[in-house]
């Protein structure tokens, strides 16, 4: 059975080194990007079957990611956007672009695998 | 000459440098600048790859990290637990450098703000288990705050539970940043860390950090907060209006006896946050205290009480509401009552102030005002204002005419003469006159002898309780109601019929009924003292009171506030607190200045109705008051006071605050019974124009005649005259003063000094004048004083003139030439010998070539007069 790709969009080090650890602990394919101009290298080399990625990055932010994604690039792949706790206007803003689900700060790793197998399931 | 020029050539040559000392010089800035920009570039590098170093070795840890959080020990294989056993040796020699150790550590702590769940009670546990909190601990050892509240947040973060005795003892250190660090990881840390911290804090505890300590409270899972009941009754004011903050956020409400006590604290935060919380609970036990505790509450207070009363009151307490409206002179206090009282009471009366009524704006003028009327109108005005009726009242007018109308005797009520749709408010009538188009000579005088009288006086519209009265609008039956006596007593009897205040007022709140003035025929009034006037003048007056209570008081800041109502024992005295019932007082109040029954008393009467009926205590605290809010609008009320008053202490008080607030400078003739200004006084002297241009002797003269014969426009005219700069003259002034204090009676210890540009206060008492300008205690014989002035010695009486001639500029009517500087020559006398002495000594020096002149500057500047001195030989 192939791996899921999953694209994880974090410009924080450690938490995205934590995250994949975790991702790739629990069987996807984990393609890391620090900032919006390297997700949108990674998109253009492959399209992974998730999106998972935070709202506040440098270059391109997370509802630019979704705005590109959906309009430009016409994919429908679910995204999950990680937010800090009590940004309701992005989240809002995000779901009205796009976005599938969305996940807070500090995030519970446990909790992400559980979204992003739930999405994955409704593709 | 030859030493001269060198001299000079000397002066402007470049100074030589040495070659070498600008290659020295340029050698040590260059070493210097290497030195500087070495020094920039190595530690530009230190931190470059440090930080670089720091990134990678968090790559490297990183990965291990995840290892440990994710490790599962039922899912591991024999392989996986192989490798975590590896991993924990390599990671454990890894801390055991410090470097790594304080990454490692770093590492930790920062995840911890990204990761929720079991991940972060693993993270927890990880900490613990490599070890890192040990080094969080010796931090707690530090001599520097800094590191002691680093170690203290690394371990509340870490939730390093065993660190709370250490970090408890922490609570009251008296560096402030430990201690609160201390009092937040306290309460994080452990769930009786809230009570202990309230249980022992001596400091403060800043708005900021009981937010703070509430949100981690708030966030803390399974808290059973303590009861907060217990720190109520802290030594420390913080801790109770912390514990009654958290009270009301957990809803705690068992602690109402000690909210109600907590009413009548000091502080007001803490009184404000215990009406908070009753209001909250519910406590209707507390609604008699609150109403106790009102008058002595600052404004944030009172509404908050008055808010309290409207939520938990009931009908009953509206008596209240209703006194505070009236008693109280902030407009935000007043506004709040009527609003509480609307309510508790929906369907009580509504104040018609400035409603219009539309039935007659379409044929009246809307706002041209209740004119003067007369004083039976007023007293109409006060009562109405005064019992807050909503009835209009009606009139009836009665008044004998002059011989020369056709008096029907038999009294009309007027009332019944007009038709339903013409009642309108009595300021309106004038506007109806207006347009009956009458001829303004006879039918104005006319309408004057019936109290009809349509006036050109503009009423404020805002005068609050209009007076309805009915009127015919038709020319001819207004002139048939005119023609017709018209009952006042009947009005005065409705009036006295009012309902009573529901409290006893002050005597002066009740404003007596001058039934005698209405008996009187209009005409001889107005001839006396015409209506317009008198109204203008009172409604003028009184409405600037009205200015002082609503906007000046309005527009004072809270502390401003606090301080005024300090002022105010009266506001106090208002209520006496007698166990369960309240008892107003019928004490005289000065704010009666300030209420409605008084607004429309007239001015005049100020003194008889109003301060002559005060205590010497109460008359105090009104000139206080003045004193501190009023303007040039109480000179007239001062004035008066002045003029009437018997206290001497009172008068001269009123009279130091009417020239603190006046422009003008006033003085009170006990002679004229008047309050002059002392600009008119001083003009009133006799002696000032001979003053103002006599000489120096005949000054002196002048003033041995004041001694014998002057008054008190002497005395001020002299007390004027103190600053001059002539010392002999100015000790001859201080003696006729003192000569005429002995003769006339002084009603002020203070003169008022007016100088051309500053004002200064003189006081005339000896120790003053000992202490003051003067210092001089023996008299100066007058022999002694012509002998020092001899006509030598008269240098600065330029432009003055004998007696003799003064007298003459007088008889002829001409004024004195103004003193000219047209033939002053600008060098001093002296002898031809010092002159030639002084050329010698210059000439000595010149011969032993050096210059009088110290600096360089000093000789560039004589350059030019020696090279005319060498051509002029």
């Amino acid at each position: 059975m192939d791996k899921k790709k999953l694209l994880l969009a974090e410009d924080d080090e450690l938490l995205a080194s934590l995250l994949t650890f975790r991702l790739e602990k629990a069987g996807y394919t984990v393609i890391r990007a620090n900032d919006g101009k390297e997700v949108k290298e990674k998109l253009s080399e492959a399209i992974p079957d998730i999106i998972v990625s935070d709202i506040m990055m440098p270059y391109l932010s997370g509802l630019e990611l979704i705005d590109f994604v959906r309009n430009q690039l016409a994919l429908k792949i679910p995204i999950i956007i990680i937010s800090s706790a009590g940004n309701e206007e992005n989240v809002l803003s995000a779901f009205e672009l796009g976005a599938n689900d969305f996940i807070s700060k500090p995030v519970s790793p446990t909790e992400l695998l559980v979204r992003v197998a739930r999405e994955l399931r409704k593709v | 000459m030859n030493l001269l020029a060198i001299q000079s050539y000397a002066l402007l040559d470049i100074p030589k440098i040495h070659t070498d000392l600008l290659w020295d010089l340029t050698l040590l800035f260059s070493i210097l600048a290497v030195v500087y920009f070495g020094v920039i570039f190595f530690f530009r590098n230190k931190f470059t790859s440090k930080t670089k170093l720091i990134s990678e070795r968090k790559k490297q840890l990183s990965p291990m990290i995840s290892e440990f959080l994710f490790y599962d020990t039922n899912d591991a294989t024999k392989e996986d637990h192989k490798n975590y056993i590896h991993l924990k040796i390599e990671i454990r020699d890894l801390i055991k450098d410090e470097f790594n150790h304080q990454i490692l550590s770093d590492i930790l702590i920062d995840l911890q703000k990204d990761v929720s769940g079991e991940t972060l009670e693993r993270l927890y546990r990880l900490f613990k288990d490599l070890g890192l909190h040990n080094k969080a601990y010796e931090k707690l050892e530090s001599y520097r705050w800094q590191i002691v509240s680093q170690g203290i947040m690394e371990l509340t973060q870490m939730r390093v539970t065993e660190s709370y005795e250490f970090i408890a003892k922490l609570i009251n250190d008296k560096r402030g940043t430990v201690r609160k660090q201390a009092e937040m990881a306290a309460v994080t840390l452990e769930e009786k860390g809230i009570g202990h911290f309230l249980d022992t804090t001596r400091y403060q505890i800043s708005q900021w950090q009981q937010l703070k300590l509430m949100d981690i409270l708030r966030n803390r899972q399974d808290f059973q907060p303590p009861r907060f009941k217990r720190w109520l009754t802290s030594n420390n004011k913080a801790v109770v209006l912390f514990a009654l903050r958290l009270l009301k956020f957990y809803d705690q409400n068992d602690a109402n006896a000690m909210l109600i006590q907590l009413v009548r604290h000091k502080n007001k935060q803490i009184k404000e946050e215990a009406i908070s919380c009753i209001q909250k609970f519910g406590v209707e036990e507390a609604l008699d205290t609150l109403k106790m505790g009102f008058w002595n509450s600052n404004v944030n207070c009172k509404i908050l009480i008055l808010d309290t009363v409207t939520e938990l009151g009931s009908e009953k307490d509206i008596d209240f509401l209703q006194r505070v409206e009236r008693k109280s002179f902030n407009f935000v206090v007043k506004s709040k009552a009527l609003s509480c009282i609307h309510m508790l009471q929906p369907e009580t009366a509504l104040d018609m102030e400035g409603l219009e009524d539309s039935s007659v704006e379409s044929e009246l003028e809307p706002s041209e005002p209740l004119s003067t009327l007369d004083e039976l109108n007023l007293q109409k005005e006060e009562e109405h204002l005064e019992v807050i009726d909503p009835d209009p009242i009606e009139i009836e007018i009665q008044e004998e005419l002059p011989s020369g109308f056709n008096v029907i005797e038999e009294p009309i009520v007027v009332e019944d003469k007009l038709e339903p749709e013409t009642s309108i408010h009595m300021e309106d009538l004038e506007d109806s006159s207006e347009q009956l188009d009458l001829e303004p000579s006879e039918t104005l005088s006319i309408l004057d002898e019936v109290h009809l009288q349509i006036e050109e006086e503009h009423l404020d519209v805002e005068d609050p309780d209009p007076i309805e009265m009915d009127i015919q609008e038709d020319l001819s039956t207004l002139m048939n109601i005119i023609e017709e006596p018209i009952l006042v007593e009947d009005i005065l009897e409705d009036i006295a019929e009012q309902p009573p205040e529901p409290y006893s007022e002050a005597p002066e709140f009740e404003e007596p009924i001058q039934s005698n003035n209405t008996e009187q025929p209009m005409k001889e009034e107005k001839k006396d003292k015409p209506v317009k006037e008198s109204f203008s003048l009172s409604m003028e007056d009184l409405m600037n009171l009205e200015v002082i209570s609503d906007e000046i008081l309005y527009s004072m800041d809270l502390e401003s506030f606090d301080k005024f109502f300090k002022d105010v024992p009266d506001l106090d005295d208002f209520i006496e607190i007698d166990k369960e019932e309240i008892i107003l007082k019928a004490k005289p109040d000065f704010n009666g200045l300030r209420l409605d029954s008084d607004r429309t008393a007239s001015n005049d009467n100020f003194y008889e109705d109003i301060f002559s009926k005060k205590d010497d205590c109460d008359k105090n605290i009104l000139l206080d008051t003045i004193f501190d809010v009023g303007d040039e609008r109480e000179i007239p009320i001062l004035k008066l006071i002045i003029v009437n008053e018997d206290n001497m202490g009172i008068r001269d008080k009123a009279l130091k605050i009417l020239n603190g607030i006046s422009d003008q400078n006033y003085w009170y003739s006990e002679e004229e019974g008047a309050v002059l200004e002392i600009e008119k006084i001083r003009a009133r002297c006799i002696f000032k124009p001979l003053f103002e241009t006599a000489d120096t002797e005949t000054k002196l003269v002048l003033l041995d005649q004041i001694g014998i014969i002057g008054d008190t426009k002497e005395l001020i005219f002299l007390n004027t005259q103190l600053i001059t700069q002539d010392l002999v003259l100015k000790k001859k002034i201080v003696q006729t003063i003192t000569q005429l204090k002995e003769r006339i009676p002084i009603t002020t210890d203070e003169v008022i000094l007016e100088d051309d540009s500053n004002t200064i206060i003189y006081d005339l008492d000896e120790s003053n004048i000992s202490s003051g300008i003067l210092t001089f205690d023996d008299e100066i014989p007058i022999e002694n004083v012509e002998k020092m002035y001899t006509v030598e010695n008269f240098y600065n009486t330029k432009g003055n003139m004998p007696l003799d001639f003064c007298f003459l500029l007088e008889d002829l009517e001409i004024s004195p030439s103004q003193p000219s500087d047209l033939l002053e020559v600008e060098f001093e006398l002296g002898s031809i010998k010092d002159q030639a002495t002084l050329i010698n000594i210059e000439n000595e020096s010149k011969k032993k070539g050096g210059i009088t002149t110290n600096t360089f500057l000093d000789q560039i500047l004589s350059i030019p007069s020696i090279l005319k001195d060498i051509f002029n030989g």
